[in-house]
């Protein structure tokens, strides 16, 4: 090591120990960071799987239930237009690829091996081969018309393999210099660079035997960046601290025929050699910028273009020239005009970072290092018939995976079921939900960590009649098994987003879980509970209810406003009666009496499940014919001793933390709030707790939101989480 | 108890499992893989941010990352990375050279100076050549080693190393090449 080295090492090394002294006394609060982000990441994976079911969910029935839309994004691309036609899965991480035989071959490595791969036109994986008896370097790979050739850091060496004898056995050939690295073939000769101690060497063997012919020599100031075949021989950039050069090394004698020097931008990231003109894809630490030179005389004719992004190799065949850069958002691949340099097409390649394209054959291939794929892109595009008109409803249906003809959506916004909330924290929570004919369905997602995932799957219209059968939302039963921390289900009925069944329950029916009902205490004590459906104008909701309710099943036959509002109601009581089991009817009035009962005001009941289970829900008739549900207490979230009231803006919860089984040394606790769907959360402080004593927590936010309460022991670590609903927003408008 | 109520104390014994190897293994190498990135960044926030941000990737492939014969390495790769595409992304250098220029460097020491322009040359570097400097005479990696962690050849290390130094030297003058002490 030099003595600059040295000195070197030392500011270094300096650096890092004061700045490892100066955050000492962080560790701890860092690595308690680390756990409650870690939990909240895997709380958000959770949430995002979920929520990506429910876009599939609502795109099943945007399917199904309505006519198709076609976005900009969905159209065909234009006949002529590059297509990605397959995208492959790659054993390991991409080191190099060429394309040719009809298929593309990448070199890929994983933590244990490196292996060739070829991916053949029509996708299919062929034969792999692997590198370095299981612990080698396969590096990098180059074709000519007969072989495809590898070049092998450890042990040294290079591979030449029949791609007519697949597998076959590659002939490898050791060779003296260390860590062959880049290589490019003709026919006749293979060149390959090697990093030596003393530099950089670049050697020409023989096509067929791979043994050396003639010499280029050792290149001690400078290394040799990249290297690309043409018929006559193998073009070289090598970079120079004084000078980069251009250098062609020929078929016939193996030397340097041609060198001409060349000012790069950076460094060169591909080089193509397209007829006369050679292409030079140039990174700098920002900016990417493409050089022409012209082979055929000096280099007088070099001209940059600016491209913008990190350019990241370059390629070119029958196809044209190939780029692939990576910009703000992605990585894509562009096609040039050999003439002029313009660009002609785009087409993205997959997420930013490292990747390498190689055109042959018809077709582009682009590797991707950070997806771990490799895409075969057809630069032509396939003409793709544009639909000439919209599919007829008898089309759609086909379309459907899902008895779509039973569907019928259209008479309520799904918009007006985006606020849909619930409360409650998933704990061995049972499965499934019995239904009752409805109009909308909200799958109601729980999880443990006290967020919620609103599944609106719409319309299953699963009128059986008979309650005690189960329903299947749209084939969502498959869904429904993936939460693991268990869910409640919501359905709205008849287009009035409505009730609430189901929580911790097996799959049993309705009745028999109404049965199970029991009524509990006053009342009157849920009073100031809140709606879960909040509608921030009553009289639209309302009129949205009735205008969905009245019509007659979506056939358009509209009732007057009395018939509407006695069908509502009668709905309503057909409901409570049918699925709740409730002994009474709409007008009856609060009978503190009655072990269950509602009015037109409001609904309560405490319910007593199975195993100790309890469940209060407090249903509200917030426009006649509309019942919401208001609040609910499900299986395991009973407050013992709690209270639960609202003042303007404030909310005040008690509870004891012993009765819910939470263990441990209760010194603190985190609150959290979130709004609207649930993801996006906000913190609101870390306040001292005492066991069984009540909280308040202040609110500013007049939308419906949750909160939830992260039991954690006196060193931070989360022992439970319970989540509630918040107020909507009458409340914080007191 | 239901099926459900044991798969879900299965989960919180797992959970509770984790988080014990998370600790452990951030008492073991949070500070080395800080000093790390902050060589490489000259901003100990963002440092923080990046390291942080690789244990949260560890831990969300946590079931693979254990199985890891190496998870320093590992760790470490991420750490790289995480510096790398930050420094790409945000500019860091630019921040870093206005504190700097503003009289906010974080290492003050007036016997420090030359040492100061050295790091800050260092950190001028592209991302690329600096993480293989850092890699090199911070942590002490073979060229192979540097290789495997930012998933190049041996030989585009070398190069970088070399045009690095290159660079280095000419930032710093040729004494510096030489190792005079003039400081």
């Amino acid at each position: 090591m030099s003595d600059f080295e040295s000195r070197l090492e030392a500011t270094l090394k300096g650096v890092r120990d004061e700045h490892v002294q100066s955050i000492a006394s962080e560790i701890p609060a860092a690595r308690q960071q680390v756990l409650l982000k870690v939990r909240r990441r895997q709380f958000r994976f959770v949430v995002t799987s979920s929520a990506v079911t429910a876009a599939a969910l609502v795109a099943v029935l945007l399917v199904t239930q309505a006519k198709p839309i076609v976005s900009d994004d969905a159209l065909p691309p234009a006949s002529g237009g590059p297509v990605v036609i397959a995208t492959t899965e790659l054993d390991g991480t991409p080191v190099d690829i060429a394309a040719g035989f009809g298929s593309a071959w990448v070199t890929s490595r994983t933590d244990s091996v490196a292996i060739l791969s070829r991916v053949e036109g029509d996708g299919s994986m062929g034969s792999g081969y692997a590198g370095g008896g299981g612990g080698g370097d396969l590096w990098h790979v180059a074709l000519n018309d007969e072989y495809v050739y590898l070049s092998e850091a450890n042990p040294p060496a290079l591979q030449r393999i029949d791609p007519s004898d697949s597998p076959g056995d590659p002939v490898t050939i050791p060779v003296d210099t260390a860590s062959p690295d880049r290589i490019a073939a003709t026919d006749e000769v293979v060149v390959y660079s090697a990093n030596t101690e003393g530099g950089t060497s670049v050697t020409p063997v023989d096509a067929q035997t791979l043994r050396p012919v003639g010499e280029v020599g050792t290149i001690t100031e400078g290394f040799v960046s990249q290297l690309a075949a043409d018929k006559d021989g193998v073009w070289a950039i090598l970079e120079n601290r004084e000078e980069d050069q251009l250098w062609h090394i020929s078929n016939r004698e193996g030397v340097a025929d041609q060198l001409l020097p060349i000012t790069l931008s950076g460094t060169a990231s591909g080089l193509a050699i397209h007829g006369s003109v050679a292409w030079i894809a140039q990174q700098t630490d920002s900016t990417g910028s493409l050089k022409r030179v012209d082979v055929s005389g000096d280099a007088s004719g070099q001209v940059d273009d600016r491209v913008g992004g990190d350019l990241r190799d370059i390629a070119s065949g029958d196809e044209g020239i190939w780029l692939l850069l990576t910009d703000e958002t992605s990585n894509a691949a562009y096609e040039i005009d050999p003439q002029t340099g313009e660009l002609l097409h785009r087409i993205e390649t997959g997420s930013r970072g490292d990747g390498q394209i190689a055109v042959a054959d018809g077709y582009v291939w682009v590797t991707n290092v950070e997806d771990k794929t490799l895409l075969q892109i057809d630069p032509d595009g396939s003409p793709t018939p544009i639909p000439s008109e919209t599919p007829t409803d008898e089309e759609t249906k086909d379309a459907s995976p899902q008895p779509a003809e039973e569907a019928d959506c259209t008479d309520i916004p799904f918009a007006s079921l985006t606020g849909t909330m619930g409360l409650g924290s998933g704990a061995n929570v049972g499965e499934s939900l019995q239904g009752h004919e409805a109009s909308n369905v909200v799958l109601h997602y729980s999880l443990s960590h006290g967020a919620f995932v609103d599944v609106v799957v719409g319309n299953p219209d699963y009128a059986t009649g008979d309650p005690s059968e189960a329903f299947d939302v749209l084939g969502s039963e498959a869904i429904l098994s993936e939460i693991k921390d268990g869910y409640m289900v919501t359905f709205g009925y008849k287009s009035c987003p409505f009730a609430l069944l189901g929580y911790g329950m097996a799959r049993a029916a309705v009745k028999e879980f109404a049965a199970d009902l029991l009524f509990e205490g006053d009342p009157d004590m849920h009073n100031d509970a809140w709606a879960l459906w909040p509608e921030p104008d009553p009289e639209q909701a309302y009129q949205t209810c009735l205008d969905s309710s009245g019509s007659d099943a979506g056939t358009g036959t509209e009732l007057d406003e009395q018939q509407r509002e006695l069908q509502a109601r009668l709905e309503s009581t057909a409901f409570v009666n049918d699925v709740l089991g409730w002994p009474g009817d709409s007008s009856m009035e609060r009978d503190k009496g009655l072990e269950g009962g509602y009015g037109d005001d409001f609904v309560a009941l405490i319910v007593t499940g199975p195993a100790g289970n309890r469940m209060e829900i407090v249903l509200r008739e917030t426009v006649p014919g509309c019942w919401s549900v208001v609040s609910l207490n499900p299986a395991d979230e009973v407050f013992t001793g709690a209270s639960l009231s609202k003042q303007a803006g404030v909310l005040h919860v008690g509870f004891d933390p012993d009765s819910q089984n939470i263990k441990g040394d209760l010194d603190h606790m985190t609150i959290e709030t979130a709004s609207g769907s649930g993801i996006e959360r906000r913190r609101l402080s870390i306040e001292e707790f005492k066991a069984g004593s009540p909280l308040t927590v202040g609110f500013e936010r007049s939308g419906p939101s949750y909160f939830m309460i992260l039991f954690q022991d006196a060193a931070g670590k989360v022992l439970n989480a319970k989540g509630y609903a918040l107020p909507s927003g009458d409340v914080v408008a007191g | 108890m239901s099926v459900l109520g044991e798969r879900a104390t299965l989960d919180r014994v797992a959970e509770r499992q984790r988080d014990r190897q998370v600790a452990a293994l951030f008492d073991r190498y949070y500070s080395q893989l800080r000093g790390l990135a902050f060589v490489m960044l000259g901003d100990a926030a963002a440092a923080e941010e990046a390291v942080m941000e690789a244990f949260l990737k560890t831990c969300s492939g946590w079931n693979s990352f254990r199985s890891l014969e190496h998870p320093h390495a590992y760790l470490r790769q991420i750490v790289v990375n995480q510096c790398r595409s930050r420094f790409r992304r945000q500019k860091v250098e630019l921040r870093v050279n206005e504190l700097v220029h503003r009289g906010g460097r974080t290492v003050t020491a007036p016997d420090h100076e030359a040492r100061i322009d050295l790091w800050d040359a260092v950190r001028a570097l592209p991302d690329r050549q600096r993480a293989c400097v850092v890699l090199r005479y911070v942590e002490d990696m073979t060229e192979v080693e540097i290789a495997d962690t930012l998933d190049c050849s041996t030989g585009t290390v070398k190069s970088q190393l070399f045009k690095a130094k290159a660079k280095l030297e000419r930032a710093l003058g040729e004494g510096a090449m030489r190792g005079d002490s003039d400081e």
